[in-house]
């Protein structure tokens, strides 16, 4: 009888050690992670590096956990009436396990999303904080004058009032894109990539002529940041090329090209549109270019990838 | 006695990019395709969407009637994913109007227009595939500037889509420059689904061989009731290298006004259109692969100009490692000349 048992505890305990202890494992890179589930329920979020596991588990899916810049396009907001839209650009990472601080339960409804599920609350999240920012600087906003140009000024890129927006949203993103499992990298600057007003509108005023309302309205604004703005609006022409980088809306370093004398210009000036010091605009003859576009720099890495079709 | 006229392009036009498009549309896989202005992509499509001398069959089979391709222009996009994914529909809706119609869906309603459209467009995809069988390959033609403008989440539709239709859904996409150069902005290459789906097979489309070259010249010379005689074709034929467009800009300018110059790269070179055409094909060209082509043609390259005179090689524009040769002598000659 005992033993019948000892064999029937050592059937039980090989069986056991079959399916609970780790017989899979995988290398996870860095910038990715593994759902793991464990008999159809969630039940971790694994890696990066090794991570082993048993025959109960499976990879539901993988999450893309980079911290990179990305795009958010939101349309149909209103600033006093006008509608218009955003392009953002702002830095995040997937990462449930630091947004739900390792809550087992509230892991376990974030970790279900898929990247482009996820991509899609992200954007809702966006346009939450961005209604909520454009209501409140809405709503302190004094328009200077009457004409339908002052209505607009604080969702122009690199106006005060538009780097108090810009802030409103980046506090309030802080907040809530842990509520999806993502987390604003703040180390970078949230920007506004394109200020899509509709055609109608944006065809209303030329360029110059928003320029001009800008110098009156600002007069201490530099060229930079006063053409920066206009450039932001989606449809209007601005006649140039330009290359910078750039923080909080307002061009740190530059070169620009306007008119066809091909006169390039390096600037450079640091945030509040003001030049640093010793840096004074320097303006140099250009060299005939076949086009004068960005040089795309082209590694082997990026030639390689065209082949030939075989004949 | 019936006067028929030569086919604009064979029934072995692009005989390998052809091969490799439809084994690609049977198999439900996409492909890229980088080939620079002018070079003929609208005979491609047109072949593959309307397919006015029937020669799909002899490539498709038995298939022909269900795979469709339907043709989007990049150039025509309005900037927003509403306005991509009414395109898509539309093109879509015309190359499958005789297929039975999908079911209106009354339990859904979408608040905004861009979700309403990219529903649209799921719903007809997803009944044609998995309820009637059907294949589809859109053709993603003029892509540049969709790829360069993004933004990523509405890319990633793409893949979404195909997602749902493994195997029924695919993308064939024509592009001038590479395009995750294209996409950097967004790091298509590294953080794009789509990307991944296309970017095994980016392939470089060359310029027309020489019968493809030579059916084009018979074709425009018949058309126009043979103007030209069979001294001049090939020489058309060297001059323009296969290119499709200055293929057509050269015989037009030739038929208008014959040259009276043995100097015939001189003669077309003086023509405003020939010279559109040569700058528009370097325009077309990323900003390096410009610029070492002119130090090429100027005789200035350099040893570390070999990655993309490589590069060009396999585009189509030199040939002849040893001594290299441009593929046109006009262009050849532009690029010379050009000052900027």
């Amino acid at each position: 009888m005992d033993t019948l048992l000892v064999v029937l505890l050592v059937i039980v305990g090989i069986i056991a050690a079959v399916y609970l202890l780790p017989w899979q494992m995988q290398v996870v890179p860095e910038e990715e992670r593994l759902v793991i589930y464990r008999l159809g329920r969630f039940n971790r979020i694994a890696g990066p590096g090794m991570v082993y596991m048993s025959k109960l588990e499976t990879v539901h899916h993988k999450i893309d956990a980079c911290d990179r810049p990305r795009n958010v396009r939101v349309e149909n907001l209103f600033m006093r009436g006008v509608p218009f839209g955003y392009t953002l650009n702002f830095w995040y990472r997937v990462d449930p396990v630091t947004a739900t601080s390792d809550d087992k339960d509230r892991l376990a409804q974030l970790a279900h999303f898929e990247d482009q599920e996820r991509d899609k609350l992200v954007g809702t999240k966006v346009r939450e904080a961005l209604v909520l920012s454009t209501t409140q600087i809405g709503n302190e906003y004094k328009p200077a004058g009457e004409a339908f140009f002052y209505n607009i000024l604080p969702i122009i890129p690199g106006l005060p009032d538009n780097d108090r927006l810009l802030a409103l949203t980046r506090d309030k993103l802080a907040e809530t894109l842990p509520t999806v499992g993502a987390i604003l990298n703040q180390a970078h600057p949230i920007t506004i990539a394109g200020l899509n007003l509709s055609n109608d509108l944006a065809q209303s005023f030329s360029r110059d002529r928003i320029a001009t309302l800008l110098r009156e309205q600002f007069p201490n604004l530099s060229e930079e940041v006063r053409l920066e703005a206009v450039g932001s609006i989606v449809g209007i022409d601005m006649g140039r090329k330009r290359i910078s980088v750039e923080s909080n809306g307002n061009a740190n370093v530059g070169i620009e090209e306007r008119g066809d004398d091909l006169n390039a210009r390096i600037f450079m000036q640091g945030g509040n549109s003001k030049p640093a010091s010793g840096a004074s605009p320097k303006t140099v003859k250009a060299q005939p270019q076949p086009d004068a576009q960005p040089v795309e720099t082209l590694s082997s890495a990026d030639l390689g990838v065209l082949k030939r079709v075989k004949a | 006695m019936t006067n028929t006229i030569t086919p604009r392009y064979g029934l072995t036009y692009r005989q390998s990019e052809i091969t490799l498009i439809c084994k690609a549309a049977k198999s439900g896989q996409s492909l890229c395709f980088v080939g620079i202005a002018g070079t003929g992509k609208s005979n491609i499509t047109n072949f593959l969407h309307s397919d006015p001398y029937s020669y799909k069959p002899h490539w498709l089979g038995k298939e022909t009637g269900s795979i469709h391709f339907p043709v989007i222009d990049g150039n025509t996009w309005d900037q927003t994913p509403e306005g991509l994914w009414k395109q898509l529909l539309a093109a879509l809706t015309e190359t499958t109007q005789h297929l039975p119609q999908p079911p209106a869906d009354a339990k859904i309603t979408q608040l905004y227009q861009d979700q309403k459209a990219l529903s649209d467009l799921k719903a007809r995809v997803n009944w044609l595939c998995q309820e009637q069988k059907q294949q589809i390959m859109f053709i993603l033609d003029d892509f540049d500037r969709i790829l360069q403008l993004g933004p990523l989440p509405m890319l990633e539709q793409f893949n979404a889509l195909r997602s749902e239709n493994r195997g029924g859904l695919s993308y064939l996409i024509f592009t001038k420059k590479l395009p995750h150069v294209l996409g950097r902005n967004h790091e298509l290459k590294g953080s794009s689904k789509f990307y991944d789906l296309f970017s095994n097979q980016i392939y470089a489309l060359g310029l027309y061989d020489h019968e493809d070259a030579r059916q084009m010249l018979t074709y425009l010379n018949e058309s126009a009731g043979k103007p030209l005689g069979a001294r001049e074709l090939p020489i058309i034929e060297k001059l323009t290298g296969g290119h499709a467009r200055l293929i057509k800009v050269i015989f037009e300018l030739w038929r208008g006004a014959p040259p009276e110059t043995a100097d015939f790269v001189a003669y077309f070179l003086e023509k405003n259109d020939v010279r559109d055409e040569c700058q528009r094909v370097l325009r077309g060209l990323h900003s390096s692969e410009q610029e070492v082509a002119l130090r090429v043609a100027r005789g200035e390259e350099t040893t570390a100009d070999q990655e993309v005179i490589d590069h060009l090689m396999r585009r189509g524009l030199l040939s002849n490692p040893g001594k290299l040769e441009w593929f046109s002598p006009v262009f050849a000659a532009f690029l010379r000349g050009y000052t900027g």
